[in-house]
């Protein structure tokens, strides 16, 4: 237990003094707080207002009212004897359009010289002409005061959300499982490049001979997660920080996809930390295997791929069957299978639709096979370290007697 | 009164008693802590990597275990070690299996490494507590160490940029600063320069002066005989030849005839049919025995005029070269 200590003080501190480490969890902050600012900033950087010309026949129409009313646009009010020139100007693109408003007996009519023929423009001014036509006639019939105010109640329009109350938004759960993916294939590379660092460097020589491979293994495995950990809290903790500073206001969507929150519960988020430590510890035994498989870090690669697949192949099995339909019977069995479960047990519980036995079951199917996997890591894993020269086969290294 | 002093003679009485029996039983219970492979085997596969080996290293003996590239010795240190299991047989220390939870082991691999991006303090110490000892003994130890050999000024600095022959420093130090029960040192001067091999043999002599229980694992062969009481010669995983030194090289089957002469001898040694080599100025006549050497001398004597004569046991190196030289 001593040795376990030391090894997981040692590997925890060697990873979070690292360079990578700092600049990776200053990266990540620095891009989400970004990515949180983005609509904002794009915001202030937003083309000018264009200019509109209004040359006003009407009576009642004031370029004044105009201005405070359509505050999307700058509006400038001219005489009817400068029309050739602002028709000029508009067909040279110098100004947004010109604007011209004359009245009947039943309405307002408006003849318009534009070359980029704003729809949103058009539409806006020709609402506000309305309104004012509604109102002059509501005058001329002497409605009462309440009656002219409910004439321009607005219809309410509330958009739906298309996830039930207690879901957690599909794209929410996207990030999580992109989270979960990134986070075990980063952690779990750095525990292989780890091991075949050691072995290259024949360190290992020294240390198996000082701690026993349990402690070895898991002093490692723990330490990394522990830093992992730690990067995330830092992570998440300065974007909680930043987004409760108010110096932004969040985006609530990305494109096409809902960011809400406020689904989000405790309970989510401690399953989402459960499956994604078990998980974690889980892949990270067969990286550190696969690490000691090797004789150096640059043959990681082809070694590695294996688990890579299994992982994406995880991953995206429940991006494609069970965000949709998350009671099938392939969702199930794909949320209890222990490799599987990390990524698409989330995606149940996210979406309300597994049980706490379910989810038991899950965890507890998880926690025995990381069990044994961790064992079997430990029982091939010193034969992996002590061999040297040509790469060790999978198959080779699990039926070599220590 | 006389209660009381009777009293006191046996509460004395037993004190002295209890003193006795534990100074009697400590001298009497003292165990030898010797190292016995009995009858050990490993295969790794088809390929017999061990065969029936038998070893022993008495406490506060160093012995040598000698061979080439594949002998096996790498493989007999690493079951010492409880790093392979054998098959067969039985590995003892103090009379009971070598439990590594009981035995202090002190380990220099042929194959050496340490934490490249680590200074060579921290990582002194860090070796130092995963064989138990608390950080300010590690410290200490350490601090001691790199001031005998030499590496102070290197304190603070990553060991991946050191010398070669400084890293071997450092591991020499953690191997031995936790003072082991058994000092295992697999080839420890290959790649260093003769200031550093020199310093190294220093210490590795103090450590047989301190008597301590050594196993010793090289190609140098010179090294081997400065250090070693006895020494194991293992061929394809068999030992092949084993003893004490002394009796090795007295025993062994020839011995060296070494002749200098003012005149060239090629033409009477042919004619005495004997093999000789030419070394300079001097010939050198392999015999059986020592009488068959005398006898060589004289019949010389009495055709040249002989400057120098000797007769010698063979070097280690020459009986490496005879026993395990394909």
């Amino acid at each position: 237990m001593r040795n376990f200590q030391l090894v997981f003080k040692q590997s925890f501190r060697e990873k979070v003094t690292s360079k990578s480490f700092l600049m990776t969890t200053l990266a990540l902050i620095l891009f989400s707080i970004f990515a949180i600012s983005l609509p904002s900033i794009l915001e202030n950087f937003s083309s000018p207002k264009g200019e509109v010309v209004v040359i006003s026949n009407a009576t009642d129409i004031e370029v004044s009212e105009i201005q405070q009313t359509l505050t999307s646009w700058m509006w400038e009010g001219a005489e009817p004897n400068q029309l050739s020139f602002f028709k000029q100007e508009a067909q040279e693109g110098k100004i947004l359009g010109l604007y011209v408003i004359d009245e009947n007996e039943s309405n307002y009519f408006v003849n318009y010289y534009s070359k980029s023929n704003d729809v949103n423009l058009n539409s806006e001014l020709s609402m506000y002409l309305q309104a004012k036509n509604v109102q002059k006639i509501a005058l001329d019939h002497n409605l009462s005061a309440a009656d002219q105010q409910s004439l321009f109640v607005p219809v309410v329009m509330e958009k739906g959300e298309f996830t039930a109350k207690n879901e957690v938004s599909v794209f929410v759960t996207y990030i999580m499982l992109m989270f979960i993916l990134m986070a075990i294939m980063m952690y779990g590379t750095t525990i292989a490049t780890g091991v075949a660092s050691e072995k290259a460097s024949r360190v290992m020589e020294v240390m198996v001979t000082k701690v026993n491979p349990l402690s070895m293994i898991f002093g490692k495995i723990f330490g990394i997660a522990l830093a992992s950990l730690l990067q995330f809290t830092a992570f998440f903790g300065s974007v909680a920080l930043y987004l409760k500073s108010g110096i932004v206001e969040p985006a609530k969507s990305l494109g096409k996809f809902e960011l809400n929150l406020s689904a989000l519960t405790v309970y989510h988020c401690i399953y989402f930390f459960i499956f994604f430590l078990l998980g974690y510890l889980l892949y990270a035994s067969l990286y550190a295997v696969f690490g000691s498989m090797v004789s150096r870090p640059e043959e990681l690669n082809g070694t590695t791929t294996p688990i890579s697949i299994l992982l994406m192949a995880s991953a995206f099995s429940g991006i494609l069957f069970v965000i949709d339909d998350p009671t099938s019977t392939l969702s199930k069995f794909l949320a209890t299978f222990p490799f599987t479960s990390p990524f698409n047990m989330i995606i149940l519980v996210m979406k309300d639709a597994a049980s706490l036995v379910e989810i038991s079951i899950s965890i507890g199917l998880l926690v025995i096979t990381t069990f044994v996997f961790g064992y079997f890591a430990a029982k091939v894993y010193p034969k992996g370290i002590l061999h040297f020269g040509e790469n060790l086969k999978l198959r080779q290294l699990i039926m070599r007697k220590s | 009164m006389k209660n009381r002093v009777i009293y006191g003679v046996f509460a004395i009485a037993g004190v002295l008693a209890v003193v006795l029996y534990k100074t009697f039983l400590k001298k009497r219970g003292r165990q030898i802590m010797n190292l016995m492979i009995n009858d050990v085997n490993k295969h790794f596969g088809p390929y017999h990597a061990v065969k029936n080996l038998s070893l022993s290293v008495e406490e506060g003996e160093a012995v040598g275990l000698l061979g080439r590239n594949g002998a096996g010795k790498t493989t007999t240190i690493r079951m010492i070690l409880g790093l392979l299991n054998q098959e067969s047989g039985s590995i003892q220390w103090g009379g009971k299996p070598l439990s590594r939870k009981e035995i202090k082991l002190g380990y220099l691999p042929e194959e050496r490494g340490l934490y490249p991006k680590m200074n060579m303090l921290d990582q002194l110490i860090y070796f130092g507590r995963l064989e138990g000892m608390s950080k300010r003994a590690a410290k200490q130890e350490a601090l001691k160490w790199i001031d005998r050999l030499g590496i102070n000024e290197y304190l603070k600095k990553d060991t991946g940029d050191l010398s070669k022959g400084n890293q071997q420093k450092i591991q020499l130090i953690a191997a031995v600063m936790h003072n082991p029960d058994l000092i295992i040192l697999d080839e420890p001067f290959s790649g260093l320069d003769p200031v550093n091999a020199q310093m190294l043999e220093e210490v590795t002599r103090d450590f047989i002066q301190q008597k301590k229980t050594m196993i010793f694992s090289s190609h140098r062969m010179e090294s081997v005989e400065s250090f070693c009481d006895r020494v194991y010669l293992m061929k394809h995983g068999e030992v092949v030849l084993s003893g004490s030194l002394h009796d090795i090289k007295t025993k062994y089957g020839f011995k060296y005839v070494n002749i200098e002469s003012s005149q060239p001898l090629e033409e009477s040694l042919i004619e005495l049919q004997t093999d000789f080599v030419r070394k300079g100025k001097e010939y050198q006549v392999q015999v059986k025995t020592m009488e068959q050497g005398l006898y060589l001398i004289e019949k010389l004597k009495s055709i040249v005029d002989l400057r120098k004569v000797g007769i010698a046991d063979p070097s280690l190196n020459q009986i490496f070269i005879e026993k395990v030289g394909d």
